[in-house]
């Protein structure tokens, strides 16, 4: 029996083999997308994973900031901050863009800081820390979609700056 | 607005999703299926939802989801293209007796499921007690016996 055969013309039926024909060739497609959706965000494309999960550090290697490239939004994520010596300040400050404060809702930082300065353009974070260096967590939200643009470093040396993709 | 957005990506996506996978996914109504469809409307609710628990927002949506469903329908009614391109279309799978094997592989469809659909609503027993089948938009198989 063809494909192309007509319904029985007794038989009161909406059929269209034409549109079947395209229907199912559109069922073929999605499947092939349904699949590389699924393999991107098991590769972490979609947001956390392997490909996502990355690392920039100052030129002279004193601050590294390990962060998500590829962020959800309302989802927590941690931006893990090392700072290795020498580090003679005492305490420990560490400041963040004011501007990548806006778009992240900052749930957590461990350890806590001993206090907070805010600065029109920065927020210094002050910390205790002995001479080996030290690496602070910085549990944070995005609040929505975009293209945020973060920058935080130690105050009065290096600085990094990096950019991460936030899906809706 | 967030809501009305977060509200009409949402059943366009789920409309999507359904229309490209096929007549026949969760429409067979096996526990498995059942459940899944739970998972997956608690995962839409979700994502519909974000972190808004309010009164307002819960209406914003459901006045989205209902508006664009109506609107939909309207849109059906005037043509019969968008009817076909929102539901689909019915496609007669067994004609005297016989499976169009063709079309029974590319709906995901065996005999089995014929003769299921037969013995529940005709208590027929053999498929050549079938004159027609049909799988209709709503993914059900609907059976004209001989």
């Amino acid at each position: 029996m063809q494909i192309d055969d007509q319904p029985p013309a007794h038989l009161q039926i909406d059929q269209d083999l034409t549109h079947e024909e395209r229907q199912w060739k559109a069922e073929r497609i999605s499947r092939v997308i349904m699949l590389l959706i699924a393999t991107a965000g098991l590769l972490g494309l979609l947001g956390r994973g392997p490909l996502s999960y990355t690392s920039v550090r100052s030129a002279d290697g004193t601050i590294e900031v390990r962060y998500h490239r590829f962020e959800r939004a309302l989802a927590s994520s941690d931006l893990v901050v090392s700072v290795k010596p020498p580090t003679d300040q005492t305490p420990l400050a560490i400041w963040i863009d004011q501007e990548y404060l806006g778009t992240v809702k900052l749930e957590r930082i461990t350890p806590e800081p001993n206090w907070s300065e805010v600065h029109a353009d920065r927020v210094v974070l002050y910390f205790d820390a002995g001479p080996e260096g030290a690496v602070i967590s910085l549990r944070q939200q995005a609040l929505g979609p975009g293209l945020p643009q973060a920058q935080l470093g130690i105050e009065a040396g290096s600085s990094v700056s990096f950019r991460q993709i936030v899906y809706p | 607005m967030e809501s009305v957005i977060r509200g009409a990506a949402v059943y366009l996506f789920v409309w999507l999703i359904f229309r490209v996978s096929g007549k026949r996914t969760l429409s067979n109504a096996t526990t498995f299926d059942l459940v899944l469809l739970l998972i997956i409307s608690e995962t839409t609710q979700e994502a519909m939802i974000a972190d808004d628990n309010s009164m307002m927002n819960g209406l914003l949506i459901i006045v989205t989801l209902i508006g664009i469903d109506i609107a939909f329908s309207l849109w059906k009614q005037r043509s019969k293209a968008v009817e076909r391109l929102l539901d689909g279309a019915p496609l007669l799978i067994v004609e005297d007796g016989r499976l169009i094997p063709e079309r029974a592989i590319r709906s995901r469809i065996s005999e089995s499921d014929v003769m299921e659909a037969a013995r529940d609503k005709h208590g027929l027993e053999r498929l050549d007690q079938v004159k027609y089948a049909v799988l209709e938009v709503s993914g059900k198989i609907t059976v004209v016996p001989k």
